[in-house]
């Protein structure tokens, strides 16, 4: 299957093109580990609102910190979010809708009304009631983003599940002897995979824009740690004194959500089973 | 001769009080050049006649005026609601004091003429003398008996009003005639005068008013009178056509916009649909600042920025760690990077702002010094430092700001603060409520009678005797001398008092004392007049439209 898929993804410019920008994205976040051009929380005051320079190559911000360094460093903040609120809809999400799909009954009934019911509340009204109850915080925000993705994981798989388990391959694994977790494991959980990567990297995209969102709104990252949405939230106040402020933030939030949805758009392509076959 | 050329100058100061001092001084210069009699009258009567030329044009009367505030009142009867947004559109305008505070900062008679204090024995009775043939606006004449009654339903225990505590010591308001009012107080209180002129509550309504009636139609002796409210968009208010001093006011009518959101406030001001936006943050006034078209005026607002902590709690009851915060602070970067303009804003450095006669100043007590701050948390028992929470209420930003910069300066020196950002409920609740809490950003809003400021935060004590305010500081000897404080007469004696008092709480590092943000007014050029007063009230009289 591996040769196949380099051979295919290489063919799609979307996904080179979201491959890449995202590699870059990542670079730049482990990069930021080891160093940034300036200490991102450290103020300087006599620096602040400084145009882009040598020294400064984004500029400074309303306090006097270097903006590029700010933007490393909500990169970081981004990954995390999207890898934990990914992580949270991934595990649970699949974990339910497998066993949903393949219980049946009142199970299946039971476990996809609780999912309708969750599916209801948007995320960033599930970040709100849980900032109220627990506080603001990047924690929460992740969380409240995960929950919001368990019904739309769990959705997916089910409708994988209910489909394969009619298919002969199914029937072959039980008349061998095999029990059901194993079936589902071995046999079922493999051939559903691919719209689930490929819903995980769109969901990547939706978790780094509502985190931004939530950071606005004030119940995301909490000063002084950077994040995009916050530096926005920041930079909206002095729009008409240093409207560069703005720029770069939001530019950062485009490119990434950008990447991850050209990403997803090309892996659905690449990892089509009709496309796979057919060639 | 000499004794003429004297006696012209004077007349020549006289006539040229109204002017402003820019003018004066020139006029000086010119009178100090050394000329005989002949030119000097040749030059006095050429400026008396350009002088009163421009007496006659300085001051237009008529026209709109259109201010956008930032807050809908909660009811126009200022003796039913504390809402500032009220007091603000009310105060001066609409209904009139005994005493008022100018622009300058001084206490000055309004519907009183002046007044004298008996010290008696069980306290002190003022006596007041009144203006006579003053109307309100609905006709009735202004008399003792609307004094009498205006403060009775202010302390009536049925009225429940909000506002009578700086009043509990009045033991009586007696009318003895149609212009003489006597306010016989329990215990000599000293700061009645200073509370008639500012005080919630004290303008003077017509006798027999229905409080009910007057919360949406207030009616007083002010120079304006209200005409319509429409909630949520608008207030009306129309010039009083009979009011006693003549001339004033100048505008025929002033119309208050409820405009919350400030971005808006100034897209209003640059499309022309406001002549005026009160208050406006310094993001804004920034950008308007250098724009022909507009003017900003600006002054202190008489607001005590602080750094607050909880001095009952660990480690903030030792005076070595809250000395060690001062040093650690530095201001000047806090007024920069908050108010955009070093003039945008006074340093303090005690519970009073420069705006206040009594003030002292102590901003040179703890200067910025992060090696003393480390030093002394070393002997206190910190050489590494401790962790912390700042909370810092969510609506205003200006302290949210201040918040991160304090917490960015405190890290300097070994102090890790986390920072919660809380909507202002819960800011009142754990904060000033429940006073659980380590340090917090938050301003407070000071008065001009000197006892105002410290009666609260110093004064208010648990039945145990120690304190019963957010940041828990008790001291005995102090409250003794905020005691001697209000029972003083003297003035100068009451100034040394409370330079004692401010200079006490600063050597303790109570709180930690910022800054006075100013007051920014954004207006169109040909707005004239506007001068800030040293209370939070929009006075209206003094404008006119060029």
């Amino acid at each position: 299957m591996w040769p196949h898929f380099f051979h295919y993804a290489r063919q799609n410019v979307s996904f080179m093109i979201g491959f890449v920008l995202i590699v870059l994205l990542l670079i730049t976040a482990i990069v930021t580990e080891f160093y940034t051009p300036y200490d991102p929380i450290k103020m300087r005051i006599p620096h602040r609102m400084e145009p882009p320079s040598k020294n400064h190559l984004l500029g400074t911000d309303q306090y006097g910190r270097d903006v590029l360094s700010r933007i490393m460093q909500g990169s970081q903040t981004s990954i995390l979010v999207g890898v934990i609120a990914v992580g949270i809809g991934m595990v649970f999400g699949i974990t339910l809708g497998v066993w949903s799909g393949l219980a049946g009954g009142w199970w299946d009934e039971t476990i996809m009304r609780l999912m309708d019911v969750l599916y209801a509340f948007p995320a960033v009204l599930n970040a709100i009631l849980l900032s109220s109850l627990l506080g603001p915080g990047i924690m929460n925000s992740m969380m409240a983003i995960g929950v919001y993705n368990i019904p739309i994981f769990a959705r997916l798989s089910r409708g994988g599940v209910l489909g394969a388990k009619e298919l002969e391959y199914t029937a072959a694994a039980y008349s061998i002897g095999r029990g059901r977790f194993g079936v589902a494991c071995k046999h079922i959980f493999p051939n559903v995979l691919s719209p689930l990567i490929v819903q995980g990297t769109i969901q990547f995209a939706v978790a780094i824009l509502s985190e931004a969102g939530l950071s606005y709104l004030g119940f995301g990252t909490q000063p002084p740690f950077a994040s995009w949405g916050r530096m926005l939230r920041e930079a909206q106040t002095f729009m008409g004194i240093d409207p560069l402020l703005a720029v770069f933030p939001g530019l950062a939030i485009a490119i990434a959500v950008l990447g991850f949805n050209l990403l997803g758009d090309g892996l659905r392509d690449v990892l089509d089973p009709r496309l796979m076959k057919s060639r | 001769m000499n004794g003429l050329a004297q006696s012209i100058d004077r007349a020549l100061e006289e006539i040229c009080k109204d002017w402003n001092s820019m003018k004066y001084r020139w006029m000086r210069f010119i009178l100090d050049v050394p000329m005989n009699l002949h030119n000097r009258l040749i030059i006095s009567l050429i400026i008396i006649v350009v002088g009163l030329s421009s007496l006659a044009t300085a001051q237009t009367t008529g026209g709109t005026l259109t201010v956008a505030v930032q807050a809908e009142p909660d009811g126009l009867n200022l003796i039913l609601t504390p809402a500032t947004a009220s007091y603000q559109l009310v105060m001066y305008n609409i209904t009139e004091t005994l005493m008022r505070y100018t622009a300058d900062r001084e206490l000055v008679p309004l519907l009183a003429t002046s007044y004298e204090v008996n010290e008696i024995d069980s306290g002190a009775e003022y006596t007041f003398h009144l203006q006579s043939g003053v109307l309100f606006h609905n006709g009735q004449p202004f008399t003792a008996k609307d004094v009498k009654y205006t403060f009775d339903t202010l302390l009536d225990p049925d009225t429940a009003s909000p506002n009578a505590s700086p009043f509990a010591y009045i033991k009586e308001v007696v009318a003895v005639d149609a212009t003489t009012v006597k306010f016989i107080t329990e215990g000599k209180a000293a700061s009645l005068v200073g509370y008639l002129a500012s005080g919630k509550g004290t303008g003077i309504i017509p006798r027999g008013s229905d409080m009910e009636a007057l919360r949406s139609n207030p009616i007083g002796t002010g120079p304006f009178m209200f005409s319509q409210w429409i909630p949520g968009d608008s207030l009306t208010f129309v010039k009083n056509p009979n009011y006693w001093k003549p001339g004033i006011p100048y505008l025929d009518k002033a119309v208050f916009k409820i405009i919350p959101d400030q971005a808006a406030s100034l897209a209003a001001l640059m499309s022309g649909d406001v002549d005026f936006v009160d208050r406006m943050v310094a993001e804004n006034a920034i950008q308007i600042e250098n724009d022909p078209r507009f003017k900003i005026v600006s002054g202190p607002q008489n607001l005590a920025q602080l750094l607050a902590m909880n001095n009952a709690r660990s480690p903030f009851d030792n005076v070595l760690v809250r000395r060690a915060i001062y040093y650690a602070i530095d201001r000047d970067e806090i007024i920069t990077a908050t108010d955009l303009k070093p003039e945008w804003g006074s340093p303090i450095g005690s519970h009073m702002t420069p705006m206040n006669p009594y003030y002292v100043d102590l901003t040179g007590m703890y200067p910025h010094d992060p090696s003393k701050a480390r030093e002394l948390l070393a002997q206190a028992g910190y050489p590494n430092g401790f962790d912390t929470t700042i909370y810092l209420p969510q609506p205003y930003q200006l302290h949210v700001r201040t918040g991160e910069i304090i917490a960015d300066q405190l890290r300097e020196v070994g102090i890790n603060c986390k920072l919660e950002i809380v909507e202002w409920g819960i800011w009142l609740d754990k904060v000033y409520e429940q006073w659980d809490y380590d340090m917090t950003v938050i301003g407070h809003d000071q008065g001009l009678e000197p006892a105002a400021n410290f009666t609260k935060g110093f004064m208010r004590a648990k039945e145990d005797g120690t304190s019963a305010y957010y940041w828990q500081y008790t001291n005995y000897f102090l409250r003794e001398l905020l005691d001697r404080g209000n029972e003083t007469f003297n003035v100068n004696e009451r100034k040394m008092i409370y330079a004692m008092v401010q200079t006490l709480i600063a050597d303790d590092a109570v709180l930690i004392w910022i800054q006075d943000p100013h007051q920014l007014e954004g207006m169109r050029a040909g707005v004239m007049g506007y001068r800030i007063l040293p209370m939070y009230v929009f006075d209206l009289a003094p404008i006119y439209l060029e």
